[in-house]
């Protein structure tokens, strides 16, 4: 009786429909995301038609969005694979392209999953070992009390919602989020006798604004309250990306930063630049190409190597590609894009086995006979 | 046997997405200058502009935004570099600025202790100097004398860009020079 259930399932959820019905939603959804594109810019069309799991329509109705859909082509696909005979001479190479485009899927989970990319900006002489994320951002809390080392504490922004209370057990103050802005100004405060307020949000306060188009040029900013462990407010505190002056605390004789930043990944190596070097077309200001004299410093060896347009560095799972740069009075600064991608090589492996598979089945069922009578 | 590691396969990557690691802790060591600051301790903030004497054939180039000073100095049949620049805080540190350099003539990076070793400590009413030849025999043409005066939140750099000979020739005239370094009186 079970055995004629599940078959039941697998029929109806493997069924070829569903999987057409899939792709016709996925290819109205990369239409809507390019169209959304424009107005919202890259990144939130993204997110909101690819990377999310529903999309609402007016905000009220959801449907599914990009990685849904991804996952249910996946289980349908799956599905065959509990179909009896399936490495039959006549299906084998239909299990093969499954396979392969199984693989694909795959792929791109482990790409929208765990995927890493940001930016590493470096000035010549100066030596760095993290990327920035373009968009997501984190709130550091950095004990410097220590003579030799800084401690830090990181809430990522996922945690930096309103009325959420960041809090760990080595920090004897827990940070309750009051307020918390995607892309916000700061401006003067009208009243400033408020004796809650503490540090600069004493004479300002933060205004939201609207995203910008170009996500990564927002300026979030956060405003929150310091409890001590008794529970009692230490003051109300803001802090934003780019702030000039670092908000600082001291609790139990311990200094403490809180950093409103971009997030940081630090790499298992570091990366010193030598020299910048651009060349312009002739007679303009524009470049023509640029390249990063660098040095790679991992552990107790390091390489020399150059990186240039079109010409990127591969290193432990990471791809260094020079992006742009920032143009100084004797010192320059590079700007490289840095991207790691567990499921880069899956489209290429994936690709092969579908083609493989295809010839496999055009083979098997050619009719050689036929065309010998 | 095959569908039964696929289901595993399966489970494992659906189970493998948890993304709820949103606290992460990590401690960095403190940046700490290589220079020997307390030897040169003044108040740099009362002391940011500098006089110097320079020799009357050197022809004065053009300051700017990063350069406080520069010339242009003639020797044998061709003309030396020279910029002078002043930075707050280690300007980048002096192992990054010497390997940089370094790098620019295709050498080897080199250790703290290696450069160490190359040094000439020297003395100017600012305070001391390190002055280092960087040259690679390969290119003889291009050679730097580099004078770094460490100060207490501020760095000094002198920069001459000639070739090898021109280093020999130049080095005295240069550690005159350096020498003739004072603080502009309020």
């Amino acid at each position: 009786m079970n055995k004629i259930k599940f078959k039941k399932i697998i029929n109806i959820s493997g069924s070829p429909k569903i999987f057409v019905y899939l792709v016709i939603w996925l290819m109205f959804l990369v239409v809507i995301g390019t169209w959304a594109q424009r107005d919202y810019g890259l990144y939130i069309a993204q997110n909101k038609y690819f990377s999310s799991w529903f999309l609402f329509l007016f905000n009220l109705v959801p449907l599914p969005s990009g990685r849904l859909i991804m996952t249910l082509m996946t289980v349908n696909l799956s599905c065959y694979f509990f179909k009896p005979n399936i490495f039959k001479k006549t299906k084998v190479g239909i299990t093969i392209v499954h396979s392969g485009v199984i693989l694909l899927l795959v792929g791109g989970g482990l790409t929208g999953f765990f995927s890493k990319e940001g930016s590493m900006v470096i000035e010549e002489g100066s030596r760095t070992n993290f990327t920035e994320n373009f968009y997501l951002k984190e709130l550091a809390v950095v004990n410097t009390s220590d003579q030799f080392y800084d401690h830090f504490t990181i809430y990522d922004q996922p945690l930096l919602n309103i009325n959420n209370v960041l809090s760990d057990q080595f920090l004897p103050f827990n940070i309750k989020v009051l307020e918390y802005f995607s892309n916000s100004e700061p401006v003067p405060r009208l009243y400033r006798g408020d004796s809650t307020l503490k540090g600069m949000a004493r004479n300002f306060t933060l205004k939201e604004k609207n995203n910008e188009i170009e996500f990564e040029k927002n300026i979030p900013g956060i405003i929150y309250e310091i409890y001590n462990l008794e529970n009692h407010s230490l003051g109300i505190y803001m802090s934003y990306m780019g702030q000039p002056i670092t908000q600082k605390i001291k609790i139990n004789d311990n200094d403490y930063s809180i950093i409103l930043r971009r997030q940081r990944t630090y790499l298992p190596f570091d990366i010193m630049l030598n020299d910048f070097k651009k060349v312009m077309h002739p007679g303009t200001n524009i470049a023509k190409s640029y390249s990063s004299d660098i040095l790679l410093t991992d552990n107790t060896l390091s390489r020399k190597v150059l990186i240039q347009m079109n010409e990127p560095l591969r290193y432990k799972g990471y791809t260094f590609y020079q992006a742009s740069f920032i143009e100084g009075d004797g010192v320059d600064t590079t700007v490289l894009a840095v991207v790691k991608n567990y499921g880069r090589l899956f489209p290429y492996i994936s690709t092969i086995i579908m083609c493989f598979g295809l010839l496999l089945h055009m083979i098997l069922k050619f009719n050689f006979k036929r065309i010998v009578n | 046997m095959f569908r039964l590691l696929y289901f595993i396969l399966l489970l494992f990557i659906v189970f493998s997405c948890d993304k709820k690691k949103h606290i992460r802790k990590y401690s960095i060591p403190k940046v700490i200058s290589e220079f020997p600051k307390e030897k040169n301790k003044t108040d740099s903030t009362k002391h940011l502009e500098f006089s110097w004497v320079a020799p009357n054939h050197w022809i004065l180039g053009k300051e700017s935004s990063m350069r406080i000073g520069s010339y242009q100095i003639p020797y044998e049949n061709k003309i030396a570099d020279l910029s002078i620049t002043f930075f707050k805080g280690d300007g980048g540190g002096l192992l990054q600025n010497i390997n940089r350099w370094r790098g620019q003539l295709n050498l080897e990076q080199a250790s703290l202790s290696e450069i160490n070793n190359l040094v000439y400590i020297g003395n100017s009413s600012i305070g001391e100097y390190r002055m280092y030849k960087i040259f690679n025999l390969e290119k003889p043409n291009r050679a730097f004398l580099c004078f770094i005066v460490s100060l207490d939140g501020s760095t000094l750099f002198l920069k001459l860009d000639c070739s090898i000979n021109g280093i020999e020739i130049l080095e005295n005239d240069m550690k005159d020079f350096m020498g003739s370094f004072e603080y502009v009186n309020e």
